[in-house]
């Protein structure tokens, strides 16, 4: 019997058990598997998952025999004997060290995110850059300036995408915002437009660091009616936030690298069936409640929630249900990255605020612009379905951490 | 009608756990008590005068942006001096504490900072991250906060807060934070003066009687999240 087949028997046995990690480390069991032709890694902060899942969806309609790396079954993808994967493309998404031969890395944003494990963004990209090698095909946002530092840096090959000015770019709007000065020589960086955070066109006026000319961009961009124009090719945007034009650029900066041609990237992008914008909903009597369930100190990610819900461009009611706040611990600081006053939108009726939290969330809201009559604190579900019987709006959405409506 | 002058130190550098937070309060609490207010961001590049304004106020950042901004404030340091002894009111949360102190010793390099106050910060090689539960003899009743370091520093006075449950300035002590005259310094991240509306009032009032302006004691929505807290938490 093989060192893998052993090791194959003992991961089956490991497999729904806790202890499947140290194993993992000890062993170090990644590092013996034969790998296929691309091993894309899906690292950074932002949108992993969607990213993740669009590209399955393509490279699969593409024909190539994709997998999304779980290393709790990656396992039965293994043949013991050749120590293959039965697939041509691993799609790894998570920023644990555990492939260090990754022939793609996507990028798509380092913020803010989950602080209470990472402390400083910078520790999340600290992270990441010991897996790049020479080898290793750099595939970044570049309107995030600190991932454009890369493309400087990286010496394999680095290709960019991002967003040109569209009616969506703004003056800064908020003052949370990483890496605001220039990598290079500590200069503030300037800015001709934002978009989300720190992302958008910048210069640096004392050295010659700048955004720069992308592969991919992206130069007319429509969220009501979820598309964009990149590289004179019309494709289709998964939601209604810039977000998902970034994500779905990095998806065809990767196929197109990878020789599909624009026209089956195009076909499949704009044909997505999956549903990758977290959007279902359960009905309520004559209600929809739609689900929408964000990341615990995740701003970037709440706030690309509740933008999504303030261009519905319909009149709707929002449910922020928190008994939990922060992942190990009650740290509410993120609630102040997020710029709420997204919601101060005559379309939002009310806001209802149930959990453990809603005097910290109810709290959070009363330090923005959106009328305090609209606000209304829910003690328990049972006055919340009084509110849900007696509302006239027809949508709420229910915004939280866990799917623990009623 | 007279106006208060907060200055947002470092606003850009300095503000990693969602620390505008505590100038809102701020901000907030002033136009609670009827009182225009002016926030005024500053940074490096800026000339920074410390007369002008009635609080200063700076938050956490990367050990980056920390060193990008001990550079930048050693040039003020006797104006800063000056200021504190003269009673201006400064309030910093997170690692900008260690500013105030002699030095920062980190992967065995002295980084020079304010030497304002007789302590110094070292690096350890533990995390100390976690909710913190302190008492404040300035208004007689319990602090709520929360930490995310790896650094102790060693104060030896004018502590600002009794540790009761979390991590004080170093294993050693049982106090957090740094009170002198009228500049408050602790470890404490985030929007502290929002989830603390008492000490926040008591700064506000502080504030105020120094224009003989009389406070007025308001009940707002942070007192029920700080009550709330308590009863969810702590009780």
């Amino acid at each position: 019997m093989t060192t893998l087949s052993i090791i194959y028997l003992q991961l089956l046995f490991l497999f729904k058990s806790k202890k499947i990690d140290n194993y993992i480390k000890k062993t170090n069991i990644f590092n013996k598997i034969k790998y296929p032709k691309y091993i894309v890694g899906i690292l950074g902060t932002s949108n992993k998952n969607e990213i993740a899942n669009l590209l399955f969806h393509v490279l699969k309609n593409n024909k190539y025999k994709v997998l999304i790396f779980d290393k709790n079954n990656i396992i039965k993808y293994i043949n013991p004997f050749t120590k293959k994967i039965k697939k041509n493309i691993l799609i790894v998404n998570s920023n644990y060290n555990l492939i260090d031969n990754y022939t793609h890395i996507i990028i798509n944003n380092i913020s803010r995110y989950n602080l209470t494990s990472n402390i400083t963004p910078n520790n999340i990209l600290n992270k990441i850059i010991p897996l790049l090698n020479d080898n290793t095909n750099l595939i970044i946002n570049a309107d995030n300036p600190i991932l454009n530092k890369l493309k400087y840096e990286h010496n394999g090959l680095t290709f960019t995408y991002g967003i040109n000015n569209t009616e969506y770019s703004t003056k800064l709007i908020n003052n949370n915002i990483d890496f605001a000065y220039c990598p290079f020589c500590d200069n503030k960086l300037k800015y001709s437009y934002y978009h989300l955070e720190n992302l958008g066109k910048y210069k640096c006026n004392k050295c010659d660091f700048s955004r720069g000319k992308l592969n991919i961009e992206a130069d007319e961009v429509n969220l009501e009616k979820q598309y964009f124009i990149a590289n004179n090719s019309i494709y289709y945007s998964y939601d209604k936030s810039l977000f998902s034009v970034y994500s779905t650029l990095s998806v065809i900066t990767f196929s197109k690298l990878i020789g599909i041609k624009t026209e089956n990237i195009q076909k499949y992008i704009n044909d997505i069936k999956i549903n990758l914008n977290n959007n279902t909903y359960v009905k309520y009597k004559n209600k929809k409640i739609y689900l929408k369930l964000i990341e615990l100190e995740d701003s970037i990610s709440f706030s690309e929630t509740i933008t999504n819900i303030n261009n519905l461009n319909k009149k709707v009611n929002i449910i922020f249900s928190f008994d939990k706040i922060s992942n190990n611990y009650n740290d509410i600081s993120y609630l102040y990255d997020i710029d709420f006053n997204i919601l101060n939108n005559k379309n939002i009726d009310n806001i209802f605020i149930i959990g453990k939290f809603r005097y910290d969330i109810l709290t959070r809201l009363n330090y923005t612009k959106i009328d305090t009559n609209k606000l209304l604190l829910v003690d328990n579900i049972k006055s919340l379905k009084k509110y849900l019987n007696e509302s006239t709006i027809k949508d709420f959405y229910f915004i939280s951490n866990e799917n623990n409506l009623f | 009608m007279e106006k208060i002058y907060i200055a947002h130190l470092y606003y850009d550098l300095m503000n990693l756990y969602g620390e505008s937070g505590n100038v809102l309060a701020l901000e907030k609490a002033f136009n609670d008590q009827d009182m225009y207010t002016e926030i005024i961001n500053l940074s490096i590049k800026d000339r920074i005068d410390f007369e002008d304004y009635d609080i200063y106020y700076m938050g956490s950042g990367s050990i980056e942006n920390q060193n990008l901004v001990i550079e930048d404030l050693l040039k003020y340091r006797d104006k800063i001096k000056h200021a504190i002894k003269n009673g201006k009111h400064f309030i910093f949360t997170g690692n900008s504490y260690e500013i105030l102190g002699k030095y920062i010793l980190r992967n065995n390099e002295k980084i020079e900072t304010l030497d304002i106050f007789d302590f110094y910060t070292k690096e350890t090689e533990d995390s100390i991250i976690g909710d913190q539960i302190m008492f404040s003899n300035l208004i007689n009743d319990n602090i709520i906060g929360f930490q995310n370091r790896n650094t102790i520093l060693n104060n030896k006075g004018n502590h600002l807060f009794e540790v009761i449950k979390g991590f004080a300035d170093n294993k050693k002590s049982k106090h957090e934070g740094l009170h002198y005259k009228n500049l408050y310094a602790t470890y404490n991240l985030g929007p502290l003066l929002i989830r603390n509306p008492k000490i926040k009032n008591f700064i506000v009032k502080e504030v105020l009687d120094k224009k003989d302006i009389l406070y007025k004691e308001i009940d707002t929505i942070d007192d029920k999240a700080y009550n709330e807290y308590i009863k969810n938490f702590i009780s």
